[in-house]
């Protein structure tokens, strides 16, 4: 089943949201205009709105009220992602040439920084403060993870601890507040709020850990982007941390330096493939997906929650 | 009750502590904190009745958003040579983005949803006046220079407001905007490139329609004089009817008009033939 048959029954509010971002990134430039609806172009599988609608409908689901956070999560999501591609010097997300690369780093600085602060004034017709410190706590979180990530490139001593308070920081907490802010959005139940929000921490830490399983075994092609970006780039993922246990494996990985070129990471890359790492890291990410199906079954049964489940399962099984 | 300069040196120290991230200090310079605009922010609410506390309050997360903004105006358009630079490069985005994120966390933490879209909405318009500047797509001197105004006044302007302060409005944003050009200058002066004196002369070239090699670099500095003197005419006269401000201040407007360029009218009446 494709993704967004999954919850359907959302799909004239799901128009809605992307109908509000459109407008969201209208700039009175005509570039900063056409670099935001550029964004929107590209796609994206919208998850945290997504997640948003889904958690509102466990309490009193009003989208008038519940879409300005949803469309927020997502230009917060697109804003994080125009100034990663300005850390990565990438040319391509989603198969497509990012801002960066068709205009400048400095044009991408300025477009993140515009779309984060339509994101807050947006947020703020949200008027319930504990909605604020969960998200304001969540972009402070978001930052030191990405910070970590940079601190942590090539350190092929790092424990996995390090590597899931990274990832937890780098993309499980914004899944996870997409979901309990969803919920306090619709004034849902305090323990409804912390459940949901457990629903989309682990949801996220599965989804990231998939994503970084990805990054070894899909083709340029399903990615948008040259397999192996994330080694090349000296970021130890899952997959690699758990090759490191291999000493054949580790004496190849740890020779890896900033210099290591793209020919010279191939042969890694398809020993990592070979290894037995990947099958583990898919291990860790069940783990995580199966805490998520847990914690589901403590909500109430109707068509959001198979839903959720489905999205869950999705996330767990998806190739791209 | 401590003096004005006390509470600003003391005030920078908070912000640095608050700022603090041992990687990030590590890599990159400390980000500059402009005193000046502390100066004006503790300036405007001397007129209010308000706590220190909350006074803090205000000065800290608008001071965190401008140090966010500014902090993503190094962010290097050029290809890094040294794994060095690009690591600066990296961290300089992520230092924005984190200044950026503790506005709104120290905001959201007192419940001051109202300042938190004030200053979004600023930041949003400041953004768009960059672009413009930027890309070098203006065609009026007057409306590069309201841009200039607005990127530098924009979120100051927003406090005056919310706090119903728009007296001061019209003199931040000139004390501001002449700050701004007489740093350009410099810049030009001393280094040769100033991305506001380039946009300055690309709106010369597109009025004259002249190519690029049509003005001297002297012509255009002495050009860009004439609008620096425009500015401090401005500010003069806004000071001159009524203003009442503390001695800091005081001093600091008669430095900024004291500065170099000091025209002399015959070159004004001849630059202006």
């Amino acid at each position: 089943m494709k993704l967004k048959m999954m919850y359907s029954f959302l799909n004239a509010d799901i128009g809605l949201i992307e109908k509000e971002l459109e407008a969201t990134v209208q700039a009175e430039h005509p570039l900063l205009r056409q670099a935001g609806v550029e964004l929107l172009q590209a796609g994206g599988k919208r998850l945290r709105p997504v997640f948003v609608l889904l958690a509102g409908k466990f309490g009193e689901y009003d989208i008038n009220r519940i879409k300005h956070v949803a469309v927020a999560l997502e230009l917060i999501h697109m804003a994080s992602l125009v100034h990663d591609d300005v850390i990565d010097n990438a040319e391509l997300r989603r198969g497509r040439q990012t801002i960066k690369a068709k205009y400048d780093n400095k044009i991408a600085m300025y477009t993140g920084d515009f779309l984060f602060a339509r994101a807050l004034a947006l947020m703020t017709k949200l008027e319930n403060p504990v909605a604020h410190k969960i998200l304001s706590h969540t972009m402070v979180e978001l930052c030191i993870g990405e910070i970590e990530q940079i601190k942590d490139k090539y350190n092929f001593n790092q424990d996995l601890r390090t590597y899931l308070r990274r990832i937890k920081r780098k993309t499980a907490l914004l899944i996870a507040v997409s979901c309990q802010l969803g919920a306090i959005g619709a004034n849902a139940s305090e323990d409804i709020q912390k459940k949901l929000y457990l629903f989309g921490y682990y949801v996220g830490m599965s989804f990231q850990i998939t994503d970084d399983i990805l990054d070894f075994t899909a083709t340029e092609e399903q990615l948008g982007k040259p397999a192996g970006s994330d080694l090349l780039q000296g970021n130890i993922t899952l997959p690699v941390l758990l090759a490191l246990k291999n000493l054949e494996i580790r004496e190849s990985i740890s020779a890896i330096t900033k210099d290591s070129t793209e020919s010279d990471i191939r042969p890694i890359i398809d020993m990592i493939k070979t290894s037995s790492s990947i099958e583990k890291s898919f291990e860790l990410s069940n783990l995580y997906l199966n805490k998520a199906f847990k914690i589901l079954e403590e909500l109430p049964n109707n068509k959001t929650k198979t839903a959720l489940n489905n999205i869950a399962k999705f996330i767990g099984k998806r190739k791209f | 009750m401590l003096d004005i300069n006390v509470k600003i040196t003391n005030f920078k120290k908070r912000i640095e502590g608050e700022i603090n991230h041992s990687y990030l200090h590590k890599y990159l310079n400390p980000p500059k904190i402009d005193e000046d605009k502390l100066l004006l922010l503790y300036t405007i609410f001397e007129e209010i009745e308000i706590g220190e506390k909350e006074l803090e309050h205000y000065v800290l997360t608008t001071m965190l958003i401008q140090l966010a903004l500014d902090t993503h105006d190094q962010v290097s358009t050029s290809p890094t040579s040294t794994s060095e630079d690009l690591l600066k490069n990296q961290l300089t985005v992520l230092a924005g983005d984190y200044f950026s994120g503790l506005y709104y966390y120290f905001l959201a933490q007192e419940g001051d949803i109202p300042m938190i879209r004030s200053l979004a909405e600023a930041t949003k318009e400041v953004n768009e006046h960059k672009i413009k500047v930027y890309q070098c797509d203006i065609t009026q001197i007057d409306t590069l220079l309201e841009s200039i105004e607005k990127i530098e006044s924009l979120l100051i302007s927003q406090v005056t407001q919310y706090f119903q302060l728009s007296k001061w409005e019209d003199f931040i944003s000139k004390f501001l905007l002449l700050k701004r050009l007489l740093h350009e200058r410099e810049l030009y002066t001393r280094e040769g490139v100033s991305p506001v004196i380039d946009a300055f002369h690309n709106v010369l070239q597109s009025q004259f329609k002249l190519t690029s090699e049509s003005f001297e670099r002297e012509e255009i500095k002495n050009k860009f004089d004439l609008y620096i003197y425009d500015v401090k005419t401005s500010l003069l006269q806004l000071v001159s009817k009524n203003f009442k401000c503390n001695q800091t201040l005081e001093v600091r407007i008669n430095q900024l008009l004291n500065c170099q360029p000091q025209l002399s009218m015959k070159k004004i009446v001849e630059e202006g033939s």
